[in-house]
This record gives structure tokens, C-alpha cells and sequence, in this order.
């Protein structure tokens, strides 16, 4: 080849480049505004509606599994201990005294939530991915038997009431209870609980089952956002009160204390109606200690974080047999907290009403009965202690060990190993840093403070961007977020890097950006989160209702005949398979203190279960989103929809 | 209690300390068991202290000096680390246990400046070169030098400065009071003394505690501002989750002066003798190893007649000084600070948006009035006046906002000005005063709770209506703001 046609060949190469770039690059843009009818607002690519499939995203692929402990439960004798795995769908065994893990049994979709009989001959096992709840005789440690439950479980209780033995299972993601009876095992009712039941605990005397919901109610979201601790009476099947934690969530443990008719449930106190301007203060949120008052009926919230130092995502709650002390587990900061519960009735016997209402906002009063920090290792998540008082069990999920403890001096006593940590997998990693509040001022709050398991809370909050209080935004889920580029709800993060990296330590972290290795993998974790789970199951055919509510959806003329603009076709802006062209759109939702009438359109993978919606949280249902806030036919053209048709369209967003 | 983050803070130190050990080794610090070498400053035990306007001069007399010493600490086993300068006081170590800042005078006409020095060579390097003298120096995470100046008080009160490696210098703080003693807290904060308001509930003058961060944004009170008249000076975080500090009944250091301390888990309602069975006369208190101090104090007096200090290690929980761990008969050992390494602080991303003048205030309520129930008045504020302290003195106006239904106001300010606050009821009368105490750096939103709401508070959570209302804009031209002018 001579030099010429070297160069020849080159230059065409490189005008080829050029060309093709220039053709993407204003062709893509052309072709949009042709096809949907209006104006990118971001630069666009052939990328946006094509060549995009979900089997080659970060959650569509395998993922290594580890032995990360969930549900603990201690056998009447103290001598044994059983961990839930749900990562590995196993069940292990473990000796108290050698610490070693003695079988594993394999229980099928995700063990979550252990409850012993009070004989410890049954185990029964919440099965969070698989929607059942499994039985496993502890003798040979075999499942005897399953029964299906509401979606999600991820606790159970045993309760024996005067009417039989009882089981009531919190049904995470249907947002109900099932209630049992254990032999013959069968479901009783299965009555609606707040949002997101998580924690179940009973009374010894088997009359009350006390549940801690996870998410405060929609319901709650305009007068003030509250969670509700569901109290059920297990022999009559029939939910009697529900109390609420005003502006608390995140409650993922329950214990009652008997000796002193307490209830007790630990919370996360949120401040997402106050403008984020400082964090400093517990400004945005703080981590509490919720106490039940039985006699009666006060809710009292009890701080228990330190005026300079917090210890976030409390996630369970556990109480010696002298109903003493409490311990309550920081899956953020890895520590329990010991409660001298002693100290703590001494102070609730003589505050007076407005000391208790008052007393969460006041940061430097834990010191009166928090008597200890225990330092555990990654993500403590699960608390139990031993029937004599003597030692507490610790699960530290992202470490695949359980820490014992003496409950007297708090020293430690030793670790039940049941794996490596997964130190090699970048996923885990990640996950490690999305737990962690070590990255925050004063280790105020996690990534997962925020965001539990990946998705929402629930809640809107105000940002100060620019000035103090024009920001209010609904905070999104990052489940199936991979290959929804751009991020934020202005779409001006196009990476998770950007998102996740100098912006969020500026306006939430106040600290300085995650270290580079940490950002990376922390992104690798968030990306292999899977859409959020809907009711239906791969392969499930379409009912009637949601077949014409799939016609609806995919429109272009409404009944009468009249062509439905390209830009207000719900498919334009929100195509298959992910559902969004990942462009912002006007559709008519600008407030009065919005910068921009632009916003992202979301992905709608699991979007039944991500209320509220809109970029400012405004609307608490997806009815809501065509019933007040579309008159002006901007964000789809709904307005000749009758309630039938709305129905059927709202099934069908309900079945991605 | 346990104090489990300073323990697993200190497990980290241990193990760097361990690998720097190796590499100090390699720059003459102790091999000596784990025990580290220590910075000292002294004075010269007979020098006459000649009458200066500068305090600093008195503190630190001619000759004081920086030394490193050695375990086993013997007197004549030490080496001067200011070699060539007049005088030397108030050393830092840096982060990595290699260097040491600290304030240096290179001749007895000369300002104060700050000067570093590797720990293994001793040859001085001016850091800074400030009007009027630079003192009290501190570091950031990345190595800022974070400094109070002016040195010489009598031109201007003091404020802090942030040096960064390029060398020039910014200010921090704007408080009218003025700002020293600059120390780091572990969660990035510097911690700092500055003086009292005067008319702060009619306690009178002296100094408290207050932290901002380490752009001058959130500047907040941290412990301290209601207790009895006194002088606080060299405020420091200690391993176990104090905050030690020195207090003395007048300005004047060479008055008797005693170590108190608060905890970190309530700073508001915890101060306590550090040593209660001490001398009365202690010059510095820093962190030792895991939870001991490192104290210079007074020892009685010896044979001269002359009392000496000496540098005493004590174990946290004890109540008196023990035995001294280093005297030296010619000097004073008046500062102590060990020559390891340590954890840096978190750093922090600064929220100011430089090319703006203004920055924005939010009250959530200005009728809460919490902290204590006889500053309750009997009347509601409904108007609000902000003013400013006035370059020369005095008070000037910026203007009035509207108290919303629920309490809460807003208003857009000048930033970098220091702001006080009269809280008004319907007849224009003033109902809680704060004279000039707090700013806003340029682009800065800053929040609190309520006028006069009790410390260590956190907010309900309602949404301000005050947020809702049209912004206030209460921006005066910047002529008179005190900002952006280097030291």
C-alpha cells in the first residue's frame, strides 16, 4: 500500500466518522422533535428509543450471592441460634457455645423473618422474594411446609392466644398482614396495614401483635408525614388500633417489654418539609427510639443520637428478659446502642407532657439513658438476646457475621462466621458504602436513609439549589435506574457518578465527595438493583382491565377517532422496555417555585410501588396524576378518559 | 461510656502510627517502645518579660522556643525546632506526623508569623506573611493552614484565615467580638473562641465556644455562652469525646488558669473540671495516646524559689497531675503536643457561591423561645429588624420582614457582615434582642430554629410559610461590609 491510499484511505475513514457523528448528532435531534413533537430539551441520541433492551443491563445479569444474616431466632434453651440467609435461600444453624455453624437447610425464596414456637420444635420462615412463609421441623432442620402469603414478608410472629396458635406475617410489599393459624397451617385474614409493614413483635400472653411500618402513609402526606405501628389482636384476626409516629419512618424493629407495658420501635425522625439548608442539628433527619405506652396510649419518640454525633438507620430493637436494657442495632453506623430502660421510665415519670412531645428535638438528651455504644462491623441489621439475659446477637448483614456480646459489660465475645464478606465483589462493596454514614457530617444518615433497599421513602424533600425553598423534590428510586441516564429531575446528572458524586456530598453529605474506588463501586451496587417488585409474576397474562388499559396506553387516537399529538402519547415519552425516553419534557407540572417546567420522564418499571409521583411528590396516587393534576391534557391526553378507562390504564402501569 | 469512635479512631492511628513509625524512624523520631516523641514549646524559666502591647510577647518572651524531645525525655536530649527565631509557641503536627506548624517571631521587631518545620531537620520556613502578625495556627484535612490574625490585638480584633498551597490567604469569620484559637474538630469543624455579646442576657464580657466550617459558612455556638463571665483560650478535642479548654477570670494569661471541659454528646450542660485536684496554673492541655491528656502545668517551687512547668502525661480518669513526664531546669514547658501521626478530620465542600454578595437567612420560628422560660415575653414578635455591625462602630439598620402566621421569616443579606436581629410586636416594640453576632458568606442559606431556641435543637418539621412569601432582599451596598479584605 502506497502512502496516498494510506492517507486517502484514512481521510475517509475519518470523514466517515464525522459524518456519521454529525448525522447522529443533529439527525437524532431532527428525528425526535419529528416524532414526538417537540424540542429535545438535552442532547438526544439514536439512543434514547433504540437498541435498548433490559437483558443487557447491570441488574438483568447474574450477581454473586453471599451469606448475609437477616432473621435471627434463639432456641428456648439458649444452646442454638438460626440465621436467616436470604441472599443464599438458606436457613443456618448455629452453636451457641463453639460459635460454629453446625447444618444449613435450603429454603427457596429469600428466609427473611424468623419466628421460633415457643417449644422451639417449628421454625417458621418469612420468605421475602417468594411470598410465602416455609415451616421447618429445627430437629432435622427440613421444611414440612409452605403456604403463600401477601408480597413480601419480611417478619413473622408466633403468638399462642386463647383460640390456637397464631402467625402474623408482615407483607412488605402488599402492604397487608397475613394472619395464620399454624396447625393446619392456613390463612385467617389478611387485613391492610400501613405502608410497608416490616417488624412484627407479640406479647408473651399472646393477645396483641404490634407491627412497624416501614413508610408513612400517602394519606399522611399533606397534614404531615406519619408511620403507623399496626396493633392487631391475633386471636380475633382483627386489626384494633393503629397509632402513628408523626414525621417517622423507616421503622424496621419492633419489641415489647412486658415488665414495663412498653412497646418500643425504632425510627428514623424525618424533616423533609424543612428546606435543607444545613444538616447540622439533625436538620434533616435524626435517629429515635419510639416507646408505646400500653397503660396509657402516649406515643412518646426519644432520641438517640448525640448533639454532635448521630447513629443512623436504627433497624432493630431488642430487650433483655429483666426488661433492663434495650439494644437497638444502626445498620449505618455500626454500633447498638444500650438503653438503660431503667434510666429512661425514671425521665418519662417526671417530664411532663410538652418535655415528651418536645423531647426527640433534643439532641444532647440521650445521654440520660443511652449508657453504651457497642461497635459492630458492617451493617448491623438484626438484634436478639439471650433468654437468660446474659449475651445479645448481632447479624452484621454485610460483614456474613453474627456478633455475641456480653449484655453486662457490652464487651464482645466472639463472631459466628457463616462467610467471607465478599470483599471481591464490587456489588458488595458498593453496598457497604450505600449502607455507611461514615461519609456524612457527623455521620447524620446513609444512602439508605433515603433510599431503604434501594427505593423510596416515600417523601419529598426541599433542596436549597438555589435560594431557600423553590426546591421540592420527590425522591425517586434507584431501583432499575441502569440505562435510565439522565439523572436527577432535571436530567443534568448523565452519569451516576455525576449524581452520586461532588453534588450529593454539596447539598446532603457536607462532607467531601466519596473517594473515588467508593464512588465506583458504589455506582457498580446501584446499578445492579433490580426494578421493584410489582404483584404479578414474569410470564402472567394480562387481565381484561389491564389489556385495555395496555391499548390506552399505546393510543394514538382517542375512542372517538381524534389523532392524540405525538408529544401527548404516553408511549412518546415513555417507551418500552424501560418506559422513558430518558429526556425532559414539559408537561404542564411546573409550580410556582420550579426553575424549569422541564423534568426527566421517569422510568415506570415498578411504578405501582413508588408513590408518590410527579417531580415535587404532589400527586399521592397514580389517579391523582390525571384526576388534578392534568388538566391541561400536557402530560398525556386523559381528559376524554371516563373513570372506567382510567381504571384500565392505571392496571396496566401497575403490571410493569 | 464507651466511647467506641474514638477507640476505633484511634485503632486507625495506631496502625498508621505503626507504618509512619517506621518512616519517622527514618527521620530521627523515637524508636523507643510505641511512646512518641513530643513538640514542646518553653520560655526561658529567668527571663524578665519586658512590657509589650502585643499579649503574644508576654505569653511567649523572647527566647521561648519549639524543642522535640525524646523519650526517655531527658532534658538534655532535645532539639530545637525554631532554630533561628526569636521566639516560637503554639505548635501543630501535621496529619502525617512528619512536620510541625506553628507561630514564629524571626526578630524581636518583627510580626509574628506561622513557620514550618520537618520534625527531622528543625530549619523553619515562614508560611505566612501577614500585616500585623499571624497566630494560632491550625490545619485542615489537605494541609490548609488555618491561622487567627491580626497577632498584635491592639490594631483589630483578630479573626481566622484560610491559607491554602498557593499561599493566599481568606477570611473565615466576621464576628465583631473577633475570632482565635482555631483548633479542628474530627467531623471538619473548626472549633474557635470568640468574644461574648455584651448584652447577651446581661452576662457580661468573656468568650465561649463557637464552630464554623471551614469556608466561614454556619457559624454556630457551641458551648459555653451562658455560663458566668470568663476567658476561654485553646480549645481542643481530646480522644474520649471532651473538648478540653482553658479559663482564666480575666484576659490576662498570666493569671491563675485551670482546664474545664465538655462532652461532645451535650457540650450545653456538661462543662466540668478537667482535673479538679490540678494546680490552678495550667498553660495546655492536648490528646495523648488513646484517652490521656498531655498537660502543662506548674510544678511547685523548687529550690530557687521559682515554681517551673513541666509537661505531665494523665491518665483520663485521674483527678490531680502525678508525676511530671518532662522538666527541664533551665526552661518552662509551657505546651506539649505529641509528634505523631493522626486521623484527619472529614473535609468538606464548600456550599458558598463566591460570585454572589448575598446570601439568605430562614427562621423557622421567631417566637420559639425555648432556651429558658423568663425570656419568654408576654408579646408575640410580628416584624423583625435586621441590622448590621457598622465598620465604625455602632449598629446600622438593614431593614424589617414580616413574621409569618407560623413564626418563620426570611430575608435575603449581605453577606460576610455580621447580622443581629430585633425581634418586634405590633407596636414596634423590641421583644428579644441579638446584637451582631453571626453571618453569611456569599450564597450561604442558613437556618435556625427560633430566636433564643434552646442549643443542641433540632426542628419540627413543617414547612415555613416564610418560604412561600416573597423574599425580602435587605442588601445594603457592600462598602460596608467587612469582607474579602486580606489580613
Amino acid at each position: 500500500m502506497n502512502l496516498r491510499a494510506l492517507i486517502y484511505g484514512l481521510g475517509g475513514v475519518g470523514l466517515a466518522i464525522l459524518l456519521g457523528w454529525l448525522g447522529h448528532h443533529f439527525g437524532s435531534t431532527t428525528h425526535i422533535r419529528r416524532k414526538i413533537g417537540q424540542e429535545p430539551l438535552a442532547k438526544a441520541s439514536c439512543f434514547q428509543c433504540h437498541f435498548v433492551s433490559t437483558k443487557r443491563l447491570p441488574w438483568a445479569r447474574p450477581r454473586p450471592h453471599h451469606d448475609s444474616p437477616a432473621g435471627l431466632a434463639l432456641s428456648p434453651d439458649g444452646k442454638r441460634i438460626y440465621v436467616a440467609l436470604d441472599d443464599r435461600d438458606e436457613v443456618a444453624e448455629a452453636d451457641v457455645a463453639s460459635l460454629k455453624v453446625l447444618r444449613r437447610a435450603r429454603v427457596a425464596g429469600g428466609p427473611f423473618g424468623l419466628a421460633l414456637n415457643p417449644e422451639g420444635s417449628s421454625l417458621f420462615v418469612a420468605c421475602k422474594n417468594g411470598d410465602r412463609l416455609a415451616v421447618l421441623e429445627t430437629a432435622g432442620l427440613t421444611e414440612t411446609g409452605s403456604l403463600g402469603v401477601g408480597l413480601g414478608p419480611a417478619s413473622v410472629a408466633f403468638c399462642r392466644t386463647a383460640k390456637g396458635d397464631r402467625l402474623v406475617v408482615a407483607n412488605s410489599i402488599s402492604d397487608d398482614l397475613s394472619i395464620l393459624s399454624v396447625s393446619p397451617l392456613a390463612e385467617l385474614t389478611r387485613p391492610a396495614a400501613g405502608r410497608e409493614p416490616f417488624a412484627v413483635t407479640a406479647m408473651p400472653d399472646g393477645s396483641r401483635v404490634f407491627v412497624a411500618n416501614r413508610l408513612v402513609g400517602l394519606e399522611t402526606l399533606r397534614t404531615g408525614p406519619a408511620a403507623e405501628i399496626t396493633v392487631v389482636d391475633p386471636g380475633t384476626t382483627r386489626v384494633v388500633r393503629r397509632d402513628t409516629l408523626d414525621s417517622a419512618h423507616l421503622s424496621e424493629g419492633a419489641s415489647v417489654v412486658p415488665a414495663r407495658s412498653w412497646v418500643l420501635v425504632p425510627l428514623v425522625k424525618v424533616r423533609n418539609q424543612v428546606p435543607i439548608t444545613q444538616v447540622a442539628n439533625g436538620w434533616v433527619m435524626s435517629s429515635g427510639l419510639a416507646v408505646t405506652d400500653l397503660k396509657s396510649g402516649e406515643v412518646i419518640q426519644m432520641p438517640l443520637d448525640e448533639a454532635n454525633d448521630y447513629f443512623s438507620d436504627p433497624s432493630a430493637v431488642a430487650v433483655d428478659p429483666g426488661a433492663r436494657r434495650a439494644f437497638v442495632a444502626s445498620g449505618g453506623s455500626d454500633v447498638v446502642s444500650v438503653v438503660d430502660l431503667e434510666r429512661l421510665a425514671k425521665w418519662l415519670g417526671r417530664a411532663s407532657v410538652a418535655e415528651k412531645q418536645e423531647a426527640i428535638y433534643d439532641l444532647a438528651l440521650s445521654s440520660e439513658y443511652v449508657i453504651g455504644r457497642i461497635p459492630t462491623k458492617r451493617n448491623p441489621r438484626q438484634v436478639v438476646v439471650s433468654g437468660d439475659g446474659s449475651k445479645i446477637f448481632v447479624a452484621e448483614r454485610l460483614e456474613d457475621t453474627v456478633l455475641v456480646a456480653d449484655a453486662r459489660t457490652l464487651q464482645p465475645l466472639g463472631r459466628i462466621v457463616l462467610g467471607d464478606g465478599g470483599q471481591s465483589d464490587p456489588i458488595r462493596r458498593g453496598e457497604r458504602v450505600f449502607t455507611s454514614s461514615a461519609y456524612t457530617f457527623q455521620h447524620q444518615f446513609s444512602c439508605r436513609s433515603c433510599h431503604p433497599d434501594g427505593h423510596v421513602d416515600g417523601l419529598s424533600y426541599d433542596f436549597d439549589g438555589d435560594g431557600i425553598g423553590d426546591n421540592l423534590l420527590d425522591n425517586r428510586s434507584l431501583q432499575g435506574v441502569a440505562g435510565t441516564e439522565p439523572f436527577k429531575w432535571n436530567g443534568k446528572n448523565p452519569t451516576l457518578e455525576i449524581q452520586c458524586g461532588p453534588r450529593f456530598a454539596r447539598v446532603l453529605m457536607r462532607t467531601e465527595p466519596f473517594p473515588a474506588a467508593q464512588l465506583k463501586d458504589l455506582t457498580t451496587f446501584i446499578q445492579s438493583l433490580p426494578p421493584p417488585r410489582i404483584a404479578r409474576h414474569a410470564g402472567d397474562k394480562l387481565t381484561q382491565s389491564e389489556e385495555r388499559g395496555r391499548a390506552i396506553f399505546f393510543a394514538t387516537k382517542t375512542p372517538d377517532g381524534k389523532e392524540i399529538p405525538l408529544a401527548r402519547r404516553c408511549v412518546t415519552c415513555h417507551p418500552p422496555p424501560l418506559y422513558t425516553v430518558k429526556l425532559p419534557f414539559n408537561v404542564g407540572t411546573k409550580g410556582p417555585f420550579d426553575s424549569s417546567a422541564a423534568f426527566d420522564a421517569p422510568h415506570l418499571l415498578g411504578i405501582a410501588d413508588s408513590a408518590p409521583y410527579l417531580h415535587d411528590g404532589r400527586a399521592q396516587t397514580l389517579e391523582e396524576l390525571w384526576t388534578i393534576y392534568n388538566t391541561n391534557d400536557m402530560h398525556g391526553v386523559s381528559s376524554y378518559m371516563n373513570k372506567i378507562q382510567l381504571n384500565d390504564l392505571i392496571d396496566y402501569l401497575k403490571t410493569l | 461510656m464507651i466511647g467506641w469512635r474514638q477507640g476505633r479512631r484511634l485503632i486507625c492511628e495506631t496502625a498508621v502510627a505503626g507504618t509512619v513509625g517506621m518512616l519517622t524512624g527514618a527521620f530521627g523520631l523515637p524508636a523507643h517502645g510505641t511512646e512518641p516523641a513530643l513538640v514542646l514549646t518553653q520560655t526561658p524559666r529567668m527571663a524578665a518579660v519586658a512590657p509589650s502591647k502585643n499579649p503574644l510577647d508576654s505569653r511567649y518572651p523572647p527566647g521561648s522556643r519549639l524543642v522535640l524531645a525524646k523519650p526517655p525525655f531527658a532534658a538534655a536530649h532535645t532539639r530545637i525546632l525554631s532554630e533561628g527565631l526569636t521566639a516560637a509557641a503554639s505548635p501543630v503536627v501535621s496529619y502525617d506526623g512528619r512536620m510541625v506548624v506553628f507561630a514564629g517571631k524571626a526578630g524581636p521587631d518583627r510580626d509574628w508569623q506561622i513557620y514550618e518545620s520537618t520534625l527531622d531537620s528543625g530549619r523553619p520556613r515562614a508560611l505566612t506573611s501577614v500585616p500585623g502578625g499571624a497566630m494560632q495556627p491550625a490545619l485542615l484535612p489537605h494541609g490548609s493552614l488555618v491561622f487567627a490574625a491580626p497577632a498584635d490585638a491592639a490594631s483589630r480584633v483578630p479573626q481566622l484565615y484560610v491559607q491554602g498551597q498557593g499561599g493566599k490567604s481568606r477570611q473565615l469569620t466576621f464576628a465583631p467580638t473577633g475570632a482565635a484559637d482555631p483548633s479542628m474538630l474530627l467531623d471538619g469543624r473548626i472549633l474557635f473562641v470568640s468574644g461574648r455579646p455584651s448584652e447577651t442576657r446581661g452576662v457580661g464580657a468573656g468568650t465561649a465556644l463557637y464552630t464554623v466550617n471551614n469556608d466561614g459558612t454556619e457559624v454556630m455556638a457551641f458551648a459555653c455562652q451562658h455560663d458566668p463571665p470568663a476567658f476561654l483560650w485553646s480549645p481542643k478535642q481530646l480522644n474520649d469525646g471532651r473538648v478540653a479548654f482553658l479559663v482564666s477570670a480575666d484576659g490576662n494569661h498570666a493569671a491563675p488558669t485551670t482546664a474545664d471541659c465538655v462532652r461532645m454528646a451535650r457540650p450545653f450542660v456538661s462543662r466540668s473540671p478537667l482535673l479538679p485536684e490540678a494546680p490552678v496554673h495550667i498553660r495546655s492541655v492536648r490528646p495523648s495516646g488513646e484517652s490521656n491528656l498531655l498537660v502543662c502545668a506548674e510544678v511547685p517551687p523548687a529550690a530557687d524559689g521559682q515554681g517551673a512547668w513541666a509537661c505531665f502525661r494523665v491518665v483520663r480518669t485521674a483527678r490531680s497531675l502525678g508525676s511530671p513526664l518532662f522538666v527541664d531546669p533551665g526552661w518552662n514547658t509551657i505546651e506539649a503536643v505529641e509528634a505523631v501521626s493522626s486521623s484527619p478530620p472529614l473535609g468538606r465542600i464548600s456550599t458558598m457561591e463566591p460570585a454572589k454578595r448575598t446570601g439568605q437567612i430562614l427562621c423557622l420560628d421567631v417566637n420559639d423561645t425555648t432556651f429558658r422560660k423568663e425570656d419568654r415575653p408576654a408579646a408575640k414578635a410580628t416584624r423583625v429588624r435586621l441590622t448590621a455591625a457598622a465598620p465604625a462602630g455602632g449598629l446600622r439598620v438593614l431593614g424589617e420582614v414580616d413574621v409569618q402566621a407560623d413564626g418563620s421569616f426570611m430575608a435575603e443579606v449581605p453577606a460576610d457582615v455580621p447580622l443581629g436581629f430585633e425581634a418586634l410586636d405590633q407596636q414596634g416594640k423590641i421583644v428579644r434582642r441579638e446584637l451582631p453576632t453571626l453571618w453569611v458568606r456569599s450564597g450561604e442559606n442558613r437556618s435556625c430554629v427560633g430566636c433564643h431556641a434552646a442549643h443542641n435543637r433540632a426542628p419540627h418539621n413543617h414547612r415555613p410559610l416564610a418560604v412561600r412569601a416573597p423574599l425580602p432582599r435587605l442588601c445594603s451596598p457592600p462598602e460596608n461590609a467587612l469582607a474579602g479584605k486580606a489580613p
